[in-house]
């Protein structure tokens, strides 16, 4: 039998009593949990043939160490069924990357969290939503692999929100922010493909999100499309504009998708026309004094502001139900990159 | 659901605490002479506290200096900077929040 090195604690054998003792020692995000008994943790680790002790990651800002068993823990209370442990593992090491800056996400004023995009075969036999209702409830994929990593990063990161985790406002997206890619529905390549995994090799990006804007784009030109949604993405106050940094997150429906592909535009096509649409003159900005100091703050009022750096920063991936009404945009934190992982 | 009896229930753990504290430094000790490194991001309120640090540092602490070191708001100092202020500061306050 796998031998578990964490602390056994007791409570009444009552669920309730349970999500209460958990929740006043601060291990909750505030949701009841499924109790981390030992031999769910140890179906977890089998689920996925790895060692307790077997180091992922260590999380900041505490610098606590994820351990399997400590993930499996987080993912046993988060809901997760054994086979999304593969899942959870590969986002806790695309969190890790140095250059998604989980410090910062961990403990910034903004209201940002991981937002995982599950591509691949695993994505069907997970049963991750990518379709209708996507970032919405009701999926058990979505919901608690999502939910697994906030988790992870409360109790092996150390970051309790008020305390640690500094978010003014915070979002509903801290409690799970997950979806698969319609890659069956979309006329382009998809996220993983687009960078260099083959299509039968199943991935978890993270990107550092603020939320969602709804645009409602229901145009049948793609000009009339692009502008729209670049105008809804457009808002200087978002973080990406600070320092012209990030990788802003568009989603598509299956079919806004097919509209621009039945026009002849490619993916970078609509990349390339939503970041020129999305440059702002220095002149539309306050030039009063700023708590802090933006890259721009010294441009001459018809030099442009940059959402992000480039055109192929912007990240557009196909998902949702299959109308070409509405459109989600995801606001960067803007001091990360996104960081994709294999699943294995 | 294991069970010690019927009564009470058994779970393990999700806190993983940091036990060697990697991340840690060795405390700066007495600081009266010693030159004191602030790295500011360019928020204004650095403006004021930093002004009032450094009258606590030097009355209360007879600090010798205080520095200040910009970097970017939201970013990684440029690369050497860290060390110039290792090799100009006998300590250092490198991530300050806003």
């Amino acid at each position: 039998m796998t031998e578990l090195a964490s602390a056994r604690l007791t409570v009444a054998n009552d669920f309730g009593a349970v999500f209460s003792d958990m929740y006043e020692r601060g291990y909750t995000d505030g949701l009841p949990v499924i109790p981390p008994t030992a031999p769910a943790v140890r179906d977890m680790l089998e689920a996925a043939h790895m060692r307790p002790d077997e180091l992922i990651a260590v999380m900041p800002p505490e610098g606590g160490p994820a351990t399997a068993e400590k993930v499996a823990i987080n993912a046993v209370m988060a809901g997760c069924l054994p086979a999304y442990f593969t899942t959870v593992i590969a986002a806790l090491r695309a969190i890790s990357d140095p250059k998604f800056n989980l410090l910062g996400v961990q403990t910034t004023t903004n209201p940002v969290s991981p937002v995982l995009i599950i591509n691949g075969p695993l994505r069907k036999a997970l049963h991750v939503n990518s379709g209708r209702g996507c970032l919405g409830t009701g999926w058990r994929a979505n919901a608690t692999i999502g939910r697994a990593v906030k988790l992870c990063m409360l109790n092996i990161g150390g970051c309790p929100p008020g305390d640690v985790d500094k978010a003014i406002h915070g979002m509903p997206g801290k409690f799970t922010f997950c979806f698969g890619e319609a890659e069956e529905d979309s006329p382009w390549a998809p996220l993983h493909v687009e960078n260099g995994f083959a299509r039968g090799q199943s991935t978890v990006t993270a990107v550092a999100g603020q939320g969602t804007q709804n645009i409602y784009a229901a145009f049948l030109d793609p000009v009339d499309i692009v502008t729209m949604v670049a105008d809804g993405m457009a808002v200087y106050g978002n973080n990406g504009y600070l320092r012209a940094l990030g990788n802003p997150l568009v989603i598509f429906s299956p079919g806004h998708a097919k509209l621009f592909a039945d026009a002849g535009w490619s993916k970078e096509r609509v990349k390339a026309e939503l970041f020129e649409r999305t440059k702002i003159p220095r002149g539309r900005i306050p030039r009063a004094a700023q708590l802090s100091k933006p890259v721009y703050t010294d441009y001459a009022d018809d030099e442009m502001c940059l959402l992000c750096p480039d055109a192929g920063s912007i990240l557009v991936v196909v998902a949702g139900g299959p109308e070409a009404y509405h459109v989600t945009y995801v606001p960067n934190f803007g001091t990360t990159l996104y960081s994709m992982v294999a699943i294995k | 659901m294991q069970s010690q009896n019927a009564g009470t229930l058994e779970y393990l753990d999700p806190v993983s605490p940091n036990l060697d504290k990697k991340l840690f430094v060795p405390a700066v000790g007495e600081l009266k002479g010693k030159t004191i490194g602030f790295l500011t991001n360019g928020w204004a309120s650095y403006n004021a506290m930093g002004a009032r640090i450094e009258q606590v540092l030097r009355a209360r602490f007879g600090i010798r200096e205080m520095r200040s070191y910009a970097i970017p708001t939201s970013c990684a100092p440029a690369a050497g900077l860290l060390a110039r202020v290792a090799d100009e500061c006998d300590a250092a306050v490198v991530g300050m929040a806003n």
